[in-house]
């Protein structure tokens, strides 16, 4: 069935479907005969809670996964090889993950050119390539560059102008702006839409539903492995999306915030002193890898040494050891490097640093463990998975609630750090997290939420401080308040006349 | 649903069948092979191996090797036996070589550990200076004339049964414990699994890397001693081989060379295995020098056959209806899992 591929225009033939596709392994659910399709000029905003079947979905088009049953089509062409990443790509299918999949130690125009048939030309014209392909971008990054040598923003436009730079017909993101800041992610969705226009089609993964509103076209919502909604976006608001994500959940009230207690926690910042009362969540509001994410690592021990008066005592921790030792613990916004130990079980994970108390004599006890573990799945409505089985086999906002779990009911915290807890975590999830923190601060605890995003922020927070450079601003929590708080740090921006700064 | 979980046990204790299958086939060509006698033949030929191999599976565990052990155990042995010799207490004698082997764990450990050098090229390097300073004690020649307290050490036995064999009882019983069921054990797989991980949890990596090091330097001084009491000599190339033969029964055991992942019944199985594999080969007059080629072979066999038994027993997932309910709560796939 040969087919014009400069055929174009609303409502004509898909540029990719699936049909028919059904998906499973090791008896875990991923797709039920599920069908899916993509047309020119779409942005298809891809939806669902962690384990819904998305990624399994971005896999299959993309022939990360052969499935067991199911067709696909591109441009109407019968796709023989399923589950053969190479065949689809050079149909022009393409996927831009998370995490840049770039060569670090190679220059931008080597990254580029990798693995195409310029690679073998001279470099003069791999350079020449390189920089047209990221021309189309409407970017000027030097292509001699080493890409380690980049901000995350650019590594995420090199990676596009790779995806560019070869006969693209559709491109799928998989949550594109988890680490950009509001504004790089604002520029990123422009050239969607202009990608989009250009005839292309679009498929936006993410959690982020004010990102998904204001970029996508279409939305398809993913249940337990089924399509369970496929509307125009224009019939949605936020409210009305988080209700078809999670049926039967509101989206929480905004609780009055908590009232103060006595400060626990003093930082000295340059010559301003930022406070964290108990018993309240401050955040701590900025650009994506900026100086707030800094901060709680300085608190933890594992970064440049902190200024700071914990109770009346002076406090610096020297490593995570020490700071744990004086009952403050932190949960890393990288949760799969940093938070979680993939080989090991749940229960290992969730009871590891306080593991010489689960004893009996010098015998590790596991039934003293499980007794923990059982409170903290209780309490955070940790679902699936055993405490037995390995953590990974746990979808992504269970694995978020084993890491906080970790230091919250191993040992009572006094200050707890907290990096984009909510982050890849789906709406379900991130209200458990929410309720759980709320719990805490009436305990007296002092939680610290570091972020770049002002949602986040609005749904965790009493306070906060929005900070750029090193200039800290207080704010409290308000209607409206995450635009407030990306009014603020917009204001900081102007008036610190820096443009590039990220601490 | 019965064929998956029969699979998954397979692919788990591959290197446990192997040697079982192994010994039946020895034991159908000659019916002394699962005599008595025999079986102790395999356990003293394995009590050396063993000690060394159990502390360094859980070395390896925890993310780092030491391929130093040969050369410590033949360093050790040199040094009891000069010792023993000039001072002519076997106590004194048995206390140098176990301090040596300490020694050398304390400076591989510090080396890798807490000043964060490779530990391929750490104990590469170590590897070389020691085994030439046991040859250099010894200007390469065998010590003989022990005394015979120390040689007949060797000789003691307990119900018929030979003190090296309570030795490795005793490395067995060690290993178990220790990796499986103390924290320090967990700790272990954690830091081998991801250290920034381990790290961020309070767990202190760098100290709990270190003991581990000390504890495989001593265990490769207690095999030189071993092997020295057996053979009524100490020569400075005994312990040639040794790490490579070590290393061998931990990978066939299922330990993930890169850390985190590893049981202490894969290693033992492992043991089993080449003990077996070597002792079989003997007894049908097989050469030294194609014994070694065999076990090679094995290992390489090994690594392969379980990698596509473990994909078979995926597909065989794959395959099934999709239930909605989640995994039995057993570990997943991707844990840890032996060979043949």
């Amino acid at each position: 069935m040969e087919t014009n591929p400069a055929d174009d225009g609303a409502g004509s033939e898909p540029l990719l479907a699936l049909h028919g596709i059904n998906v499973g392994f090791g008896g875990i659910i991923a797709l039920h005969d599920e069908s899916f399709s993509v047309r020119p000029g779409e942005i298809v905003g891809l939806l669902g809670h962690n384990g819904a079947g998305k990624s399994t979905m971005v896999n299959v088009a993309t022939g990360a996964i052969r499935p067991q049953r199911g067709t696909m089509t591109i441009q109407g062409r019968q796709v023989t090889a399923l589950g053969n990443p190479n065949e689809i790509e050079r149909a022009g299918v393409k996927v831009i993950h998370q995490e840049p999949a770039l060569a670090q130690h190679l220059s931008v125009a080597d990254n580029i050119t990798l693995g195409r048939a310029e690679e073998w030309q001279a470099s003069d014209r791999r350079r020449d390539y390189a920089r047209k392909a990221l021309g189309l971008l409407g970017s000027t990054i030097n292509v001699d560059r080493p890409v380690s040598s980049l901000e995350f923003g650019e590594k995420q436009i090199v990676d596009l102008a790779r995806a560019l730079s070869t006969d693209l017909k559709v491109l799928f993101l998989d949550e594109p702006t988890g680490a950009l800041g509001q504004q790089e992610a604002d520029r990123l969705h422009d050239l969607l839409r202009r990608l989009a226009e250009q005839g292309r089609g679009i498929v936006y993964v993410s959690h982020r539903l004010r990102d998904i509103l204001s970029v996508c076209t279409r939305l398809v919502v993913l249940r337990g492995g089924k399509v369970v909604l496929d509307q125009p976006a224009a019939d949605f608001t936020v409210a009305r999306l988080s209700g078809a994500l999670a049926p039967g959940m509101e989206v929480a009230d905004r609780q009055v915030a908590a009232t103060a207690g006595p400060v626990a926690l003093t930082v000295r910042r340059g010559d301003q002193e930022l406070e964290f009362p108990r018993g309240q969540i401050t955040g701590l509001f900025g650009m994506a890898a900026g100086p707030q994410f800094a901060l709680l690592e300085s608190l933890f021990g594992c970064g440049a040494r902190a200024e700071a008066t914990l109770g009346s005592k002076r406090f610096s921790p020297a490593s995570p050891r020490d700071a744990i030792g004086q009952g403050v613990y932190y949960v890393s916004a990288n949760r799969e490097k940093e938070g979680l130990l993939s080989q090991m079980t749940a229960l290992d994970n969730l009871i590891l640093p306080w593991i010489d108390r689960y004893r009996n004599g010098f015998l590790y006890s596991h039934a003293k463990a499980a007794a923990t573990y059982r409170i903290a799945q209780k309490s955070l409505n940790i679902r699936g998975g055993h405490m037995d089985g390995l953590v990974s086999a746990l979808s992504g906002g269970n694995r978020q609630k084993v890491t906080l779990g970790r230091w919250i009911f191993g040992n009572q915290p006094d200050v707890l750090l907290l990096a984009q807890p909510t982050q890849g975590v789906d709406v379900g999830a991130r209200l458990d997290i929410a309720k759980a923190l709320r719990g805490l601060t009436e305990s007296g605890v002092t939680v610290l939420v570091a972020s770049s995003e002002a949602d986040e922020i609005e749904l965790l927070c009493d306070r906060a401080y929005t900070c750029f450079g090193d200039e800290w601003t207080a704010s409290q929590a308000s209607a409206n308040w995450s635009e407030v708080l990306l009014k603020s740090l917009v204001d900081q921006r102007a008036t610190t006349g820096l443009d590039n700064e990220a601490a | 649903m019965k064929l998956r979980s029969f699979w998954y046990f397979v692919a788990r204790n591959g290197t446990f069948f192997g040697a079982i299958i192994l010994a039946l086939f020895f034991y159908y060509s000659n019916a002394n092979f699962l005599s008595f006698n025999n079986m102790r033949n395999i356990g003293e030929a394995l009590s050396a191996l063993g000690v060394v191999a159990i502390p360094l599976s859980m070395l390896v565990i925890s993310g780092a090797v030491d391929l130093s052990v040969g050369s410590v155990a033949s360093l050790s042995g040199v040094v009891a036996a000069t010792v023993m010799i000039s001072t002519g207490s076997v106590t004194l004698g048995i206390a140098a070589g176990l301090a040596v082997g300490l020694a050398t764990g304390v400076i591989n450990g510090i080396l890798v550990s807490y000043w964060k050098f490779n530990p391929i090229v750490i104990t590469l390097g170590a590897l070389s200076v020691w085994g030439g300073m046991a040859l250099q004690v010894t200007a390469g020649r065998t010590i003989a004339g022990l005394p015979e307290a120390f040689t007949n050490l060797s000789l003691i036995r307990i119900a018929n049964v030979p003190l090296e064999i309570f030795i490795l009882a005793g490395a067995i019983v060690y290993g178990i414990v220790v990796l499986a069921y103390m924290p320090y054990g967990r700790r272990l797989q954690a830091i081998g699994g991801s250290n920034r991980a381990a790290f961020l949890m309070g767990v202190p990596v760098e100290r709990v890397q270190f003991w581990m090091f000390v504890q495989v330097g001593f265990a490769s001084s207690l095999a030189g001693i071993m092997l020295a009491s057996k053979l009524a000599a100490a020569t400075p190339v005994t312990g040639q081989g040794l790490e490579l033969n070590a290393l061998t029964v931990v990978l066939l055991g299922g330990v993930a060379f890169a850390g985190g992942i590893g049981r202490m019944s894969g290693v033992l199985a492992g043991l089993l295995f080449v003990g077996v594999l070597r002792n079989g080969l003997l007894f049908m007059n097989t050469s030294q020098f194609l014994q070694q080629v065999l076990v090679g072979l094995t290992l390489i066999v090994a690594i392969v056959f379980d990698e596509s038994i473990r994909k078979f027993a995926r597909n065989e997932w794959d395959d099934k209806p999709l239930p909605s309910a989640g995994p039995e709560g057993q570990t997943g796939p991707d844990a840890s899992a032996p060979r043949p």
